[in-house]
């Protein structure tokens, strides 16, 4: 999975004039937490789109703003109560050395970089054109469709000896009950052991488990089915 | 008129998805028998399934899947197979698949035709309840969705509301998401978690869309439920669930596979309880729509001790009578040769000799928090539509 497979493409960008008012505003009627920002090229290329918002040709990315940066912004009031500096431009609070991906980065680089930099989002640049932007949410999204909790079956976990092998052997072992598997995913418990997460698409996760416990797998879920007393 | 009809057709048992599969058809030969060795049920009330047209079937599923399905029952391959489901390990395909599934679609239709159209004021089809069966998909035993062909009828043909309750172990999926955004129907499905249960769907979130926003009722039950923490919750929500949407008709799938003893599930109800809580959905059926109440069968995978003995209950409760409590010898002489276990002599749980489940308090707060956290939040939706 890459970077293009999760990221959002249809982009809202935004001029670095736009008054911090406007952006607020945006981010409340759009739904939506981080805009880049896109300063024109070239002098003929137009800034009358309404309130701001610009289309990413012929335009350079010079910074992202979030609602968090907005946030900080409008919660200021004079003595009067009133909000300040709503109406200075916002390339005056956007963040200017923003971190950007590339389209065809895998997803676990691009999201360790987001981790390790705390940030929330991060547009998406082919050469210099602003192709997309993929955030924390993006990620999640990833995350849930790589468990494959969205398809019909049954979450089994097995830990496995850490050996070459091992997986290929529980996968073809539920094979041989002609059985898929819409999703594994896989984690070193430790030194000596992997922990594997996947989605049988079967309604009898007991049976399957059984048959497994036989064949001498660690399972860990579902738990063995007790027979009540 | 039979106040109570009951679908049979000898066909029925034929849906036998494989030797050794879990899902065993005989249970329909079970409960039949114990029915009328009981004299629970009478010759007359017994209906077979009227003429069905296979083409209704393409209202609910994929054309492409029905031809699918058709041509592997006939024994030919079919490439793209395994992607509808059909051969795999939970759905083999076995010859006459199509037919068979198409005359348990034909029964449940009848029985809910016989209630809608006031020819009987119940029906019952055990065959049914195939609540799995996807637009495009085989799943969990389930080929084609009998269930919501039947209610598709009565909205199409009689124009009712139609209210569908579940109380099988697992989720009620296929027919939830066939109505998922349907004003006609509200679906209601009590089921083991599917963090610990297939087919993993049916959390509290999962509530309706558009005209259906409200109308999908989920409630998840920790594994090791008993009588007591069912019944609270089935209360809790059930009841004033039905009287928000106000139905002319109740469908209900009775899966058996929410007892103890069910091999393929958690959940550790006993007769006693399962009884019960048809007694209530008659009750519920009486109060809210005259009475009309359809039922079906579904899962069960204790087949000989637990399903006849739950579904004899559930016939007997809609006939307003009552399984007595020693079963009769002939029965258990006619079937126990067959049989590799011994068949049950009482028709309730001796349930002295259960030992408590550890943490059955802890279960029961678990269910009663998500119950009224469901009810909550419907309760607003509800009142939402109501403004």
């Amino acid at each position: 999975m890459l970077v293009k497979d999760i990221m959002t493409t249809n982009v809202l960008a935004i001029d670095p004039h736009t008054s911090i008012g406007d952006v607020s505003a945006l981010m409340e009627q759009r739904n939506i937490r981080h805009f880049p920002i896109l300063e024109a090229q070239t002098a003929k290329t137009s800034t009358n789109h309404s309130r701001g918002q610009r289309s990413p040709a012929d335009s350079r990315l010079v910074g992202i703003v979030s609602d968090r940066d907005i946030r900080g912004i409008t919660s200021r009031r004079d003595e009067t109560g009133k909000a300040v500096a709503l109406d200075d431009p916002v390339h005056t609070i956007m963040i200017r050395d923003v971190l950007t991906a590339h389209p065809k980065d895998p997803i676990e680089e691009a999201a360790k970089v987001l981790r390790e930099y705390k940030i929330g989002a991060m547009p998406v640049l082919e050469e210099s054109t602003l192709v997309g932007i993929v955030t924390a949410i993006d990620f999640l999204d990833a995350l849930v469709r790589m468990t494959g909790v969205h398809e019909v079956g049954t979450r089994l976990e097995v830990e496995l000896p850490n050996r070459p092998g091992a997986l290929a052997g529980l996968l073809a072992r539920i094979a041989s009950h002609n059985l898929s598997v819409s999703s594994t995913m896989t984690t070193r418990a430790d030194t000596e052991h992997v922990s594997v997460v996947l989605r049988a698409n079967t309604i009898d996760g007991h049976g399957l488990a059984t048959h497994l416990r036989q064949d001498g797998f660690t399972v860990l879920w579902p738990l063995e089915k007790h027979t009540l007393p | 008129m039979n106040d109570v009809v009951f679908i049979f057709d000898p066909e029925l048992s034929a849906y036998q998805l494989a030797d050794s599969h879990p899902f065993k058809p005989i249970r329909l030969d079970l409960t039949r028998s114990l029915l009328r060795e009981t004299g629970l049920l009478t010759d007359d009330q017994e209906t077979r399934p009227d003429p069905f047209d296979e083409r209704k079937l393409s209202r609910l599923h994929h054309k492409a899947y029905i031809r699918a399905v058709k041509a592997t029952s006939k024994g030919k391959s079919h490439p793209d197979a395994f992607g509808y489901g059909l051969g795999t390990g939970d759905n083999p395909i076995f010859p006459g698949m199509h037919d068979i599934s198409t005359k348990i679609c034909a029964a449940t239709v009848t029985a809910v035709d016989q209630v809608a159209s006031g020819k009987a004021r119940r029906a019952a089809n055990f065959a049914g309840g195939l609540h799995h069966a996807l637009s495009n998909r085989a799943s969990g035993f389930c080929i084609y969705n009998d269930l919501a062909l039947g209610i598709d009828h009565a909205i199409q043909e009689y124009g009712l509301r139609v209210a569908y309750l579940d109380i099988d172990a697992h989720h009620g999926d296929g027919v939830q998401w066939l109505f998922y955004d349907s004003a006609f129907v509200m679906t209601i499905s009590l089921h083991e978690s599917g963090r610990y249960l297939f087919p993993g769907t049916g959390h509290t979130y999962e509530v309706g869309k558009g005209p259906g926003r409200g109308l999908s009722v989920n409630m998840p039950l920790e594994p090791f439920t008993e009588d007591d923490s069912f019944e609270e919750v089935f209360e809790l929500v059930v009841p004033k669930a039905l009287e928000a949407f106000r139905p002319d008709l109740i469908v209900l799938q009775a899966g058996a596979d929410m007892h103890r003893y069910d091999p393929l599930a958690d959940l550790a109800l006993s007769l006693q309880a399962m009884k019960a809580s048809y007694q209530r959905v008659c009750e519920l059926a009486d109060h809210l729509c005259e009475g009309k109440l359809v039922v079906t069968g579904g899962g069960g995978y204790d087949p000989y001790r637990t399903v006849p003995r739950a579904w004899a209950h559930l016939w007997a409760c809609l006939n307003d009578h009552a399984v007595p409590e020693a079963l009769p010898e002939s029965w258990r002489q006619e079937w126990q040769e067959r049989i590799p276990e011994a068949l049950p002599s009482n028709s309730l749980d001796d349930l002295n000799s259960w030992q408590a489940v550890p943490r059955r308090d802890e279960i029961a707060s678990h269910n009663r928090v998500v119950a009224e956290r469901l009810m909550s939040t419907l309760v607003q939706i509800w009142q939402e539509d109501r403004s």
